[in-house]
Order: C-alpha cells, then structure tokens, then sequence
C-alpha cells in the first residue's frame, strides 16, 4: 500500500468506527450461547414420557428443529414456553413447512425433554 | 407478449401453491448464513435505484430470482436481471442523454456450516456468477451471522472477479477487475415479524493492481413479514471515499444513494 493511501486512510476517521463496530458485533456473537444438542443423560428424562426414546432420536430431534425452523426464525430457546404453549406451536407451524408426524414427534419430544432437562444451555 | 405473462403468472401461482415456503433473509444486502430447508422454495423480486453521479445519473436494476433448498444446509438460486441507466455527461459539448439495458443470468449457491441461532456464531459460504453478453461475473462471500430473539448481526466478506470484453479502436480488448466488499448489518426484531437496522457497505476495486477507489455507504433497513409474504427496504446513501482522490465521494462508478426494495412470496 503506498504511503498516500495510508494517509488517506488515517485520515478519514469512518475506518476506525467501522471496526469498532465490528469488533462489538464480533463480542457478541462469541459470547451469546448456542443451543446444544442434547446428551446421553438426557434420554432417561425423555424415557418417562415416551418409553422408546432413545438418544439418536432426540439428536435428530434438534437437528429437525435446527434445519426446519431455524432458516426463517430465531430457534427459540426450550424454556421460552410451556409443555403445552410448545405443542400447539409446533403443530400450527408444521403445516407451514410442511412437517411430517414423525418430524413433528422428533422436535416435539426434543424440546420438551431439553426444557425440563436444561440441557440446551450452554455448558 | 401477452401469452408469455399468463404463463409465467400462472406457473409462478401454481409452484408458489404447491411448494414448501420459507424465507432465509432479512437484510437487503448482507446475507446471512441461514438457507432455506430441503424443499422449500421462495421467489424474491428485487429492485434497484441509484442516483448521482458527477453528472445526471440514474439506473433501475431488477432480479427475479428463484431460490430452492436443495438440502437442509444446501440452496441454491436462479435469477433473470435487467439493469436499465439513463445517463448526461460533464462533456460541455454533450447534449441529451444515453439510455441503455442490459439483461443477464445468475446462479447462486449458499452453504450454510453452522447455524446462527444454535451455534455460537452462524458460518455459510456464497458463490455465484452472472452471465451478460459482454461480461462474466463471479462471486465468493464468506458470512458470518449470529442470530438472538430480538437481534441480528451480520458480516460478509466478499470477493469479486470480472471479466470484460470491448472494443478499443477496433480491437478487441479484455479487461480484468477485483472488487472486494465487507458488508456489516445489524438488526433490532421488535415482533418476530417486524425488524429495523442499519447496514454499512465498503466497496474496494482494484483494476490492474491499483486501489482505484473504497466507496463507504451506510443507512437502514427496515424488514417486514406477513404470512405469504415479506418486504425489505433498504436506503443507502454514500458516506465517503476512503482512498481515492481527493473528491469526499467516489462518483466514477458509484452514486451518491441506492434504495432497494425487495419483496418476496414465500414465507
């Protein structure tokens, strides 16, 4: 870069608001928590309400929850809602993708098992 | 003319009916790592006006644009584009204007390697090009995104390389161009339906080595969605010129305000 750019550059003070801009974007990307998947501990509390739970279908649980609702809309986190307040959520928005009842029972059975869990909080 | 309209309409109703619906955006120019879902399909019409340059300047440009989610963490695009301008001269013994259009394809591609929601930090990767009659576009974005109930951030960094074919003196002449762009965006949702942010765009050409200019816009953004459809409209005015000459604003190949408003069936 030749020394008149640099200038320019040092010049002009929207450089350095600009990186500070991203720099505070950047802190709040790396400190929000995720929403993890859920683990082999989870699976006895999944057990209670569904006795053939096992932890590969609580896993394609939260990938279908990732996947499907997660291109259009923040994915909320388990506990926003209640047991039931989920259900009926779940089943008004699968017909807008299109879900099938086994994808349905899948992000069902994830989201109420992570919620009574807490497993979906960053650990 | 007429028969190309009812057919075009009547396909457009008749796919929109029977595909899945989904929307992965809500900025008008950042993108965000989010895709669409296996199977899902949105149509997204876009409309460019720029104006203001060193002389009288105007320019419309529209894409229709087709996107499809091959796979959960896969989509991919298809655009028609028509770019219409209008231009004067700073020639004192020019008089009247130059008018012209020019139409061309697209076809994206968009990656999407963690989730910004779930993750720490949403990561996709773009690609596209664009073919006109005299020029091959293409593009690689790398986006970075995170996403909260109530907030959204977004950064692109963008690489672009064209290729031009014209005619100096009766030689044909091919002319190579590097653009590099960052794209910064941030949203507020106050209803998971309704948003306002800013976004900021720096835009840096380099022709034969030479940092020819790095034009700095910024202005914001306002996204709304109803239940078939969403609305996004973007003002971009331009803030500065970080390396040019010694003009505040790079008026050469860019204007002094963009607005955008794209509109998308789908959600």
């Amino acid at each position: 870069m030749d020394s008149d750019i640099k200038h320019k550059l040092r010049k002009n003070k929207a450089v350095p608001a600009l990186a500070g801009a991203a720099f505070i974007a950047f802190t709040f990307w790396c400190c929000t928590p995720g929403l993890m998947p859920p683990s082999e501990s989870d699976v006895a509390s999944a057990q209670k309400h569904w006795s053939d739970a096992t932890h590969a279908q609580l896993s394609e649980g939260y990938t279908t929850y990732k996947n499907k609702c997660g291109s259009c809309h923040y994915l909320y986190r388990p506990d926003k809602f209640s047991a039931e307040k989920w259900k009926h959520e779940i089943f008004e928005m699968s017909s807008k993708i299109k879900l099938d009842s086994t994808q349905i029972d899948l992000i069902t059975r994830y989201i109420l098992t992570a919620k009574e869990t807490n497993s979906f909080a960053k650990k | 003319m007429k028969y190309l309209r009812i057919i075009t309409l009547t396909l457009l109703t008749t796919l929109t009916d029977q595909m899945i619906k989904a929307q992965d955006r809500q900025f008008a120019r950042t993108y965000q790592s989010t895709v669409l879902p296996k199977a899902a399909f949105d149509i997204e019409y876009w409309n460019t006006f720029r104006t203001g340059r060193d002389y009288l300047y105007n320019r419309f440009d529209q894409r229709l644009e087709f996107e499809y989610g091959v796979t959960d963490r896969f989509q991919s695009a298809f655009y028609f584009n028509a770019s219409h301008r209008a231009a004067g001269s700073k020639d004192t013994a020019f008089s009247g204007l130059t008018k012209s259009s020019s139409f061309s394809f697209s076809h994206e591609m968009k990656w999407k390697l963690s989730d910004p929601s779930a993750d720490k930090m949403g990561f996709g990767l773009y690609t596209e090009y664009t073919i006109f009659a005299h020029e091959i576009e293409l593009e690689g974005k790398i986006i970075l995104d995170k996403k909260t109930e109530k907030n959204i951030f977004a950064y692109n960094a963008v690489g672009e390389y064209v290729t031009e074919w014209t005619v100096e003196k009766g030689k044909n002449v091919v002319e190579h161009e590097t653009e590099w762009e960052n794209d910064l965006a941030y949203m507020r949702m106050f209803k998971p339906t309704f948003g306002l942010g800013i976004e900021i765009r720096n835009h840096n050409e380099f022709v034969k080595g030479e940092w020819e200019h790095s034009a700095l816009f910024g202005g914001p953004s306002l996204f709304w969605s109803t239940e078939k459809h969403f609305f996004i409209l973007n003002v971009l005015p331009q803030w500065t010129n970080l390396v040019g000459d010694n003009t505040p604003l790079e008026l050469g190949s860019h204007e002094k305000i963009e607005i955008r408003l794209l509109v998308g069936f789908g959600h």
